[in-house]
């Protein structure tokens, strides 16, 4: 009892940090992604970048979205190998994100992908508008950001490449791939 | 005592619910289409935020001449060039006779479509396209 009087501001600051400290979340970890084979991969052509879709075609929908831990992964398609860090993630606070894309064909830079990221919580809950630009530091290394978790849970984070290009042709080089992080 | 007080106080006040947005539509729509059954459908965008990328508001409104009341939409956001949608579905609200669409995820530029569905008190469709810079 006389010690926790006698330092009473040490008391107090420990239990700020305890309570109000930085709880760090980031990649969630789990099975790691091995759902591209050999012969699975797919090698994208720039030459089909703007191949344009019948327009009597039915538009479909949307593929079942398989969504991958850790941070390393190959994307969708079989085209890309993708590899991510990510600065500290908290609520409500600004992240950064730094993406290494390389060709699964031949392990060379994807360079001017464009890489985008869409971030969200839950089918209606999306992150919210951040301003987020994106800077090609080297040839297929894209920092991204600030992206802004204003919620606590598990996100998907889904990085875009050259969505300039349509996803018509298989081999188009349009191609995405989605990590959980966690959000605490 | 006193430890703990400050514990349970700096704990509570750590966390806390973020403060609900509010969104103002533009009075005078940015574009009218028409509907699969030739009814107009006026768009109305957020002011000083036009459809961007990123999440977006709209509002969807008939002329008054077609009761809503017992109307539901559903909105989907597409990429007709890409062949896909948004990981996010909108939230739709009737307000005043229009219908508020949140949470429109653009994620991307380009060329986008909101492929709207109504159901109820009438069944109709349309198609509303936005080039997202």
């Amino acid at each position: 009892m006389f010690r926790v009087i006698a330092f009473p501001s040490f008391v107090v600051s420990l239990c700020l940090t305890l309570a109000c400290g930085p709880k760090l979340g980031g990649p969630a970890p789990g099975v790691a992604d091995s759902h591209c084979g050999p012969t699975d991969l797919v090698i994208p052509d720039l030459a089909v970048c703007h191949q344009q879709p019948d327009p009597n075609a039915d538009a479909g929908v949307d593929a079942v979205e398989v969504v991958r831990y850790n941070t390393i992964a190959d994307d969708d398609d079989c085209k890309y190998h993708v590899s991510y860090s990510v600065t500290p993630v908290t609520e409500n606070a600004n992240v950064s994100f730094t993406a290494t894309v390389t060709k699964k064909s031949d392990g060379t830079a994807a360079s001017g992908a464009g890489t985008l990221i869409e971030a969200f919580l839950s089918d209606t809950h999306p992150a919210p508008n951040s301003g987020q630009t994106t800077t090609e530091v080297s040839p297929g290394v894209y920092t991204i950001g600030p992206v802004h978790f204003d919620a606590p849970g598990q996100w998907t984070v889904k990085f875009h490449f050259y969505e300039s290009c349509t996803d018509v042709a298989d081999t188009s080089p349009h191609g995405h791939v989605a990590f959980y992080v966690d959000v605490p | 005592m006193r430890a703990a007080t400050v514990v349970v106080l700096a704990a509570l006040s750590c966390a806390g619910p973020s403060a609900p947005t509010l969104v103002t539509f533009d009075p005078q729509p940015t574009l009218t289409v028409s509907t699969s059954q030739g009814r107009a459908l006026s768009v109305f965008e957020q002011v000083g935020a036009p459809v961007a990328r990123g999440v977006n508001a709209v509002r969807l409104a008939f002329g008054p001449e077609v009761p809503v009341d017992q109307v539901r939409l559903a909105v989907t956001p597409w990429m007709p060039v890409m062949g896909h949608g948004s990981a996010v579905t909108p939230t739709v609200e009737l307000v005043d006779g229009g219908f508020d669409v949140t949470e429109v995820s653009l994620a991307m530029p380009g060329k986008w479509e909101l492929r709207s569905h109504f159901e109820g008190a009438l069944s109709d469709d349309a198609v509303i396209s936005f080039d997202v810079p």
